[in-house]
């Protein structure tokens, strides 16, 4: 694992995603971005190893707090989930992009539902048709998941030729 | 050499981020939003990248021709030098009833605006913003921000930081406002609270029919002693239709003055009687 690339990739992302940038790709009246961050979990915790794997799913949860403006809901989420996609990975196939847009579909919608009831524990700041914008974000994440995911697999390409240690790889 | 030899389980490693995600989870709001403004401070520039293309991809239509003719040109000109002379007697006319209304006891007298810009839009499913002015320019929470452009309420400060505020627009479907429903030429004057509909505009809901309410009524912020001092204006009714599940009560929708996504110079409404 290359901790010095992961992180430069991370702080891209959550910028991204706390910025301006993204609301060119926004669509329809409840503005519906996708979401960079969720791919970076799932691709990050099907190609680590385990202990890599947890640190990158909650560091990826820290920033989803920080582009978000709560800290912590996503934290919990992302790092629960990761650890979970990251034991399941060598049961799982994710070659076709199809396939990885189905995973990210669903992790969209597991985390952020979950960081969502969390948020609304703590500041019971509930938000009506908050369900159908997540499903709709998802959607559009999952769409654009296969390109982003090619870039990190080509960024991560070089780290991959020099350890062959790690067998679970899917480009 | 002990730090070579530490190394955590697995299952430890784990725990340990699961803990630290909770206790940051459960940490006051006042020490997190910290964390967050400290973020959006250092990364400004960078989070900006962008917003000037979409300010001009919303104000400007596609397509329109940037060189005219010549004696476009010109007419162009002549009414910019009338607007110019206009603009130099108002800024006269300003400073003198300025100098005026210093001396009388008007609702505003008590209030002083803080000119702020919006230097970023908050991520994820809520409508906020933030503005470039904090608590060392006076801006508290609670506090009614103007946009620049229309003089309409557009929002409520919801956290502050030093230099930096952060502000919830009312298309955001968790912020409620108190209004009066007024129609011009008449003595109308209707008390209630009005939501975000999350999208683009606000949604008064729960409003009895018996309450005569058109399409084209005007909506006012309420007067709070403290925050407001007087009614200011939001926006106009657009939508006024029984409620689907409650046939006795209206559900209106409201267009707001201000198109949010325009929004770049705005002024908060500091009073000092707080």
């Amino acid at each position: 694992m290359r901790w010095f690339s992961f992180t430069i990739i991370l702080l891209v992302a959550t910028i991204l995603e706390a910025g301006n940038l993204l609301n060119l790709l926004a669509v329809g009246d409840w503005h519906v971005r996708p979401h960079v961050l969720i791919t970076l979990l799932v691709y990050y915790a099907v190609v680590c190893s385990p202990s890599e794997a947890i640190n990158c799913c909650f560091l990826i949860g820290l920033a989803a707090d920080l582009s978000s403006g709560f800290l912590g809901p996503h934290m919990i989420c992302y790092g629960l989930a990761g650890a979970l996609l990251n034991q399941s990975a060598p049961m799982l196939t994710m070659k076709r992009p199809v396939h990885k847009a189905l995973f990210v579909f669903l992790t969209f919608m597991a985390t952020e539902t979950a960081a969502y009831w969390l948020e609304l524990l703590k500041t019971h700041d509930s938000r009506p048709h908050i369900y159908w914008n997540l499903f709709l974000t998802a959607v559009y994440s999952a769409v654009l998941c296969p390109f982003i995911w090619s870039a990190l697999s080509s960024l991560s390409k070089r780290k991959r030729k020099n350890h062959s240690r790690s067998q679970r790889i899917y480009h | 050499m002990a730090g070579r030899n530490f190394h955590l389980s697995n299952g430890s490693l784990f725990f340990t981020w699961l803990i630290a995600g909770i206790m940051i989870l459960i940490l006051p709001l006042t020490l997190t939003s910290r964390i967050n403004f400290l973020f959006l401070k250092t990364f400004s520039p960078l989070l900006q990248l962008g917003r000037q293309v979409q300010i001009s991809t919303f104000s400007s239509g596609s397509g329109q021709e940037e060189v005219v003719s010549k004696a476009e040109y010109d007419k162009l000109r002549k009414t910019y030098n009338n607007m110019h002379a206009q603009l130099m007697q108002l800024h006269q006319d300003y400073e003198t009833l300025s100098q005026i209304q210093s001396g009388l006891p008007q609702p505003f007298n008590k209030s002083k605006l803080i000119l702020a810009r919006v230097a970023n839009r908050v991520g994820g499913f809520s409508h906020e913003i933030i503005l470039n002015k904090g608590m060392d320019a006076g801006v508290k929470q609670g506090q009614y921000v103007l946009s620049a452009g229309h003089d309409s309420i557009v929002g409520v400060v919801s956290d502050t930081a030093e230099s930096l505020a952060k502000v919830r627009l009312l298309t955001d479907s968790s912020q409620s406002i108190e209004i009066r429903i007024r129609r011009e030429g008449t003595g109308m004057d209707i008390d209630w609270l009005m939501t975000g509909d999350g999208k683009d505009g606000c949604k008064i809901s729960r409003i009895p029919k018996k309450k005569d309410i058109q399409v084209g009524d005007s909506v006012f912020a309420a007067a709070r002693p403290g925050l407001l001092n007087v009614p200011v204006i939001i926006g106009t009714i657009v939508e006024v239709r029984p409620d689907e599940q409650h046939p006795l009560l209206w559900d209106i929708r409201v267009e707001l003055i201000d198109n949010m996504k325009e929004l770049n110079d705005v002024a908060v409404i500091a009073t000092e009687e707080f």
